[in-house]
């Protein structure tokens, strides 16, 4: 922890010397690396630099940590409700078709009985008789109505109030 | 102070001995980080290709897997499309039933066990069913045609090694009454006659092509629903034919044909103005569910398949012809003698009389053979013969109907040559027409000259009743004048009220007919069979219908056209006029015949 582990007054940071070729040559030439201080009680210790990049995530990272978890427990009724109502519609999708099927299989069995209803009225006619002219009514059709001559518009007469005031 | 000098020793023990404790590599320990890097890098390369194997490689095979669990397509509502009356009545439909197949090497209980859950639903005993099961490992057939309920019932049991196979069967809802145009389908549910064969192709319906989702449960999901009307391929065949008409149509020709023991007999019923048919009944027919148990040549019907030689009903349109040529006037005089000969040929009346000089109407009234060999005498038979060909004599009509048969005449040089070949066209025999190539002829005199094609179809029709499709006919033609139309039709119109037509009268109406009783050709020769015929064009005053009714081989001395035909159109018409509601043209007669005074005009 050399950044944390400082000596009062701080020595020059060595930060910069990344290369290790650097590193090797500074010890050479220069004077001899301060060895590591130990911190002592009631020493203020100062947090380290922070460039703005990383304060920038970091400031990202507070906000988007609750946005996530709000959003985590928003989404899941949300799902919830899908799910749900895709599993109803298919109820009701099956429960259509079943009503389908009966509509199908009534017409069949209907028209079988009209079938089977007219065959039994011709075996057995039970005083049913065939429809003929002879007795059926037939109605006239409604004779054309005739044309009216247009109404003349009821002429009134607007005559000037002589009574009214012309001014005042 | 003591504790102070205490804690500072403390705190330089601590230091001092932190100043000296300086990190020790283990031995071994940059050998262990080196493989435990490795065993990082070299999962992590595993798991690249494993995600590129699946991703990639393996992406169509997996694809496809997900697809076959998440998604199907929808059943099919029908196999063929319904077929129904011009009402709407149904006439044919599919109804979905299942075939029910066993695989015990899939059972996961006992045989028996299976078998006596399986046996209550399907009605089967216990033993049968055991054995079925016994007979072999996989893919028995146990049962078919199982309705939906009990399908449901089978498959509720969710027993594994039961398969039940989805298909269709065809009802014919009104049975017997139209099998002869809307035929019957075989049992793998093919067309084999009437519209079931000729339209077989239309009837497909496309099986659905979306693919749809489901979840695990088997439930359709929306998510991939189509977004048009799921019914919107739902069609359906929309005949001209009306079922009422029909039954009337058939009870009338039944009890004739009972009546005169007689071999089959036809009734038409055709709209003049289109060709639409409103009912074309033949007896005997067949049950088209049980059309293995029927006489295969049932499957054609004789009204369009058949031949015959047409007699005394032609008789008008050879009038037609010979006013059409200008060989004739209506108020021509000929002279029937009775019997005459021709090429040496010996040609009578049919009942041998003798009418002396009588006007065309006369010819027509009393059906005289000579008569008509008189005006067609005065017809160039090279005329004559061009005029049978335009009028479609040899060929089909055309018809949506299948295996229709086109009618035989004499070819040209025989016909020209031979005296006696014109002379028995004359009076309808010596060529062949089938019945409905009959009612077409006379349906070109009834709506003023032009030749229309008999047809039952109206179309392909969706749910909304908008038509999608209709068959390919042939076009219109004029082959009369409507001057030479309406003589004839007039003419007819005295058949019934004065001649052999009477017995078609209808109180109240007027109606043109004309009867036929024609000799059956048989090995070369006439034979005694008869084929009585009757065909009416309803009503006088501006024909809408022709009906036409033939009787093949009816028995007794009084069999005539008069007698068995005419009474079968007179019942088809008193139907048709309640069908249609075609008010009378002469009330009076009605007001006689029921004692009732007719309304009077609504105001």
């Amino acid at each position: 922890m050399p950044a944390a582990v400082q000596n009062k007054p701080r020595s020059k940071p060595t930060r910069g010397l990344a290369n290790p070729s650097e590193r090797s040559r500074q010890s050479q030439s220069g004077p001899s690396p301060t060895p590591l201080q130990l911190l002592r009680h009631g020493d203020p210790v100062r947090s380290p630099d922070k460039s703005p990049g990383l304060r920038l995530l970091v400031k990202l990272r507070q906000i988007s940590t609750p946005i996530a978890l709000i959003a985590v427990l928003g989404v899941l009724p949300l799902y919830a409700w899908s799910v749900s109502t895709q599993r109803s519609w298919g109820e009701r999708y099956q429960n259509h078709e079943q009503l389908r099927q009966d509509v199908q299989r009534w017409l069949t069995e209907t028209e079988t009985r009209k079938h089977d209803i007219t065959e039994q009225a011709e075996l057995k006619p039970q005083g049913y008789v065939p429809q003929g002219p002879a007795n059926s009514i037939f109605l006239p059709e409604m004779a054309p109505r005739p044309a009216h001559p247009p109404i003349p518009p009821a002429r009134v007469q607007i005559k000037p109030d002589v009574n009214a005031p012309l001014a005042y | 102070m003591s504790a102070s000098i205490t804690s500072k020793s403390r705190r330089a023990a601590i230091e001092s001995r932190l100043r000296n404790t300086k990190p020790v590599n283990l031995p071994g320990y940059q050998g262990r980080l080196i493989w435990v890097w490795l065993a990082l890098v070299v999962g992590q390369f595993g798991l690249i290709g494993r995600l590129f194997w699946l991703q990639v490689v393996e992406a169509p095979r997996l694809s496809k897997m997900a697809q076959s669990q998440r998604l199907l397509k929808l059943s099919p509502k029908v196999a063929l499309h319904p077929i129904v009356d011009r009402n709407g009545n149904i006439l044919a439909k599919d109804e979905p039933t299942f075939r029910l197949f066993a695989h015990p090497l899939m059972f996961k209980e006992d045989k028996a066990k299976i078998a006596e859950a399986v046996a209550p639903i399907l009605k089967l005993s216990v033993d049968e069913l055991s054995k079925l099961f016994s007979s072999g490992e996989t893919g028995i057939p146990i049962v078919r045609d199982l309705d939906q309920k009990v399908a449901k019932q089978v498959r509720d049991l969710n027993l594994d090694g039961l398969e039940l196979n989805q298909e269709w069967i065809r009802t014919y809802p009104q049975q017997d009454l139209m099998s002869g145009i809307v035929g019957y389908v075989d049992a793998d549910h093919i067309g084999q006659s009437g519209l079931e064969y000729s339209f077989k192709s239309s009837l497909k319906a496309k099986p659905p092509s979306n693919w749809i989702s489901e979840d695990g449960r088997g439930n359709l999901l929306p998510e991939r629903f189509p977004m048009r009307p799921l019914n919107a391929d739902e069609l359906s065949m929309k005949l001209t034919l009306d079922s009422r008409l029909q039954w009337s149509a058939r009870t009338a020709l039944y009890k004739k044909l009972n009546q005169y023991k007689a071999l089959r007999g036809s009734v038409i019923v055709m709209n003049v103005q289109d060709g639409s048919i409103l009912a074309l009944a033949s007896e005997p027919s067949f049950k088209p569910a049980q059309y293995y148990k029927a006489d295969p040549a049932l499957f054609r019907n004789w009204a369009i398949a058949d031949l015959y030689e047409p007699g005394s009903t032609f008789k008008p349109i050879n009038v037609a012809i010979a006013l059409e040529a200008g060989a004739i006037k209506p108020d021509t005089v000929v002279y029937d003698s009775g019997h005459i000969s021709v090429g040496g040929w010996p040609i009578q009346n049919n009942d041998g009389s003798a009418h002396g000089a009588i006007n065309i109407t006369k010819v027509l009234e009393v059906s005289s053979n000579i008569g008509m060999v008189r005006i067609m005498e005065q017809v160039k038979r090279a005329t004559y013969f061009e005029f049978l060909k335009k009028i479609g004599i040899g060929e089909i009509t055309g018809t949506d109907l299948p295996f229709e048969t086109a009618g035989s005449m004499k070819d040209k040089a025989q016909f020209i040559d031979y005296p006696i070949e014109a002379a028995t066209n004359a009076f309808g025999q010596g060529f062949s027409v089938t019945p409905i190539q009959m009612a077409q002829l006379h349906a070109a005199i009834a709506n003023g000259g032009l030749m229309v094609t008999p047809h039952v179809t109206q179309g392909l029709f969706d749910p909304s009743g908008k038509l999608v499709s209709k068959p390919n006919l042939i076009p219109t033609r004029r082959v009369f004048s409507e001057k030479t139309a309406a003589s004839v039709r007039k003419m007819m119109d005295s058949v019934v009220q004065n001649g052999t037509g009477q017995p078609a009268k209808i109180p109240g109406y007027r109606l043109g007919g004309k009867t036929g009783t024609a000799q059956k050709a048989g090995g070369g020769s006439y034979r005694n069979a008869r084929i009585t015929s009757f065909v009416s064009l309803f009503p006088s005053e501006a024909p809408k219908y022709v009906v036409f009714a033939v009787v093949d081989e009816p028995k007794g001395d009084d069999a005539f056209g008069s007698t068995v035909a005419a009474p079968i159109v007179k019942a088809v018409l008193e139907t048709l006029i309640s069908v249609d509601g075609i008010p009378p043209s002469h009330p009076e007669e009605l007001q006689k015949l029921t004692g009732t005074a007719p309304p009077k005009p609504a105001q």
